[in-house]
């Protein structure tokens, strides 16, 4: 698949890019429901939330399949700074389902790795290395 | 590279790639103009596109595609038939007889053509060759099927005549034309 790592203080962190991999389309959807978007206003918003994309254009395949699992639809209209029509994309009623649910999980597994994360490290486990 | 450049690379991707037309102009407008709104704020088409083009456009144009189990079958027949009329006309052709053999390598030469063709991006591979590559192809061809021919050229099965193979090549030319009339009304 092509490459969709994020930008950061490491460029190019594998580890980030593995955590977007797998919440990307969630992040598409949510800005999709804020307001219709084109590709170019999709990857302005993820770069003001932080998510910078190495190759911006990785998300056309995923906006394509989305709109092929019938969660975005698309429509041509004049962009608001002008010019010729823009693709447009929008959440259905299936989309917004799938982004209700995707937040749900997503926040469980968020607190659980929160939970896990945040364990204390004992003195005698930094000592020895801690695992037999 | 150019913004030009990219939406050319992508452009050719696309279209041996099978993407239907009206898909291919949806997706190079909208590749445009995010090329040129990326290019408004100071960034370079690589930004957009990555340091491997043909990556970007194959995913793009899979994500598009999507082809199933019957597209497939239709493309192995489709490619079998040509590799069959190819193999005919040819025989009339070299042989400049107007009687051309059907033998066992016959039938294996077009089923290797047709599987060849359908399961490789031969046209993507093929046209971004370097010389020996494409020398290496000239010469392998030949002598793959001079192999075939000499441990599967016996017995004939059956002998084609000139008008066989005309009415043989007469459906494909019939659906050519009604495409290509098609095409030409939208």
């Amino acid at each position: 698949m092509h490459c969709m790592t994020v930008k950061g203080s490491k460029d190019g962190d594998p580890r980030r890019s593995q955590l977007l991999r797998g919440v990307l389309d969630l992040c598409l959807l949510a800005l999709v429901a804020e307001r219709p978007r084109y590709g170019f206003e999709i990857v302005e918003g993820l770069a003001e939330r932080g998510m910078e994309l190495v190759s911006e254009g990785s998300i056309y395949p995923l906006l394509a399949r989305l709109e092929k699992a019938g969660l975005l639809d698309s429509f041509r209209r004049p962009s608001e700074s002008g010019g010729a029509p823009r693709k447009y994309y929008r959440l259905t009623e299936a989309g917004l389902a799938e982004l209700g649910s995707g937040r749900e999980s997503w926040e469980a597994f968020a607190r659980a790795v929160d939970r896990t994360l945040s364990v204390g490290i004992t003195e005698g486990n930094r000592m020895t290395g801690g695992i037999a | 590279m150019t913004k030009d450049q990219v939406l050319d690379h992508c452009r050719t991707e696309w279209m041996f790639q099978e993407v239907p037309e009206a898909d291919l102009a949806d997706m190079l407008t909208e590749l445009r103009d995010h090329l040129e709104d990326a290019a408004r704020v100071g960034k370079s088409p690589e930004a957009v596109v990555g340091e491997d083009v043909t990556a970007f456009a194959t995913d793009w144009a899979t994500a598009r595609r999507a082809p199933g189990r019957s597209a497939l079958f239709r493309r192995l027949g489709e490619h079998a038939y040509a590799g069959a009329v190819a193999l005919l006309a040819a025989g009339h052709l070299v042989g400049w007889t107007a009687r051309t053999p059907v033998v066992p390598a016959s039938f294996v030469a077009v089923a290797l053509f047709a599987v060849v063709m359908s399961f490789t991006p031969y046209w993507r591979a093929v046209l971004r060759w370097p010389l020996w590559q494409w020398m290496g192809l000239c010469f392998a061809f030949p002598v793959v099927l001079l192999l075939l021919f000499l441990v599967g050229g016996r017995p004939m099965l059956l002998q084609v005549p000139l008008w066989g193979t005309a009415l043989f090549v007469l459906p494909g030319a019939l659906a050519a034309a009604v495409s290509a009339v098609r095409k030409r009304k939208r």
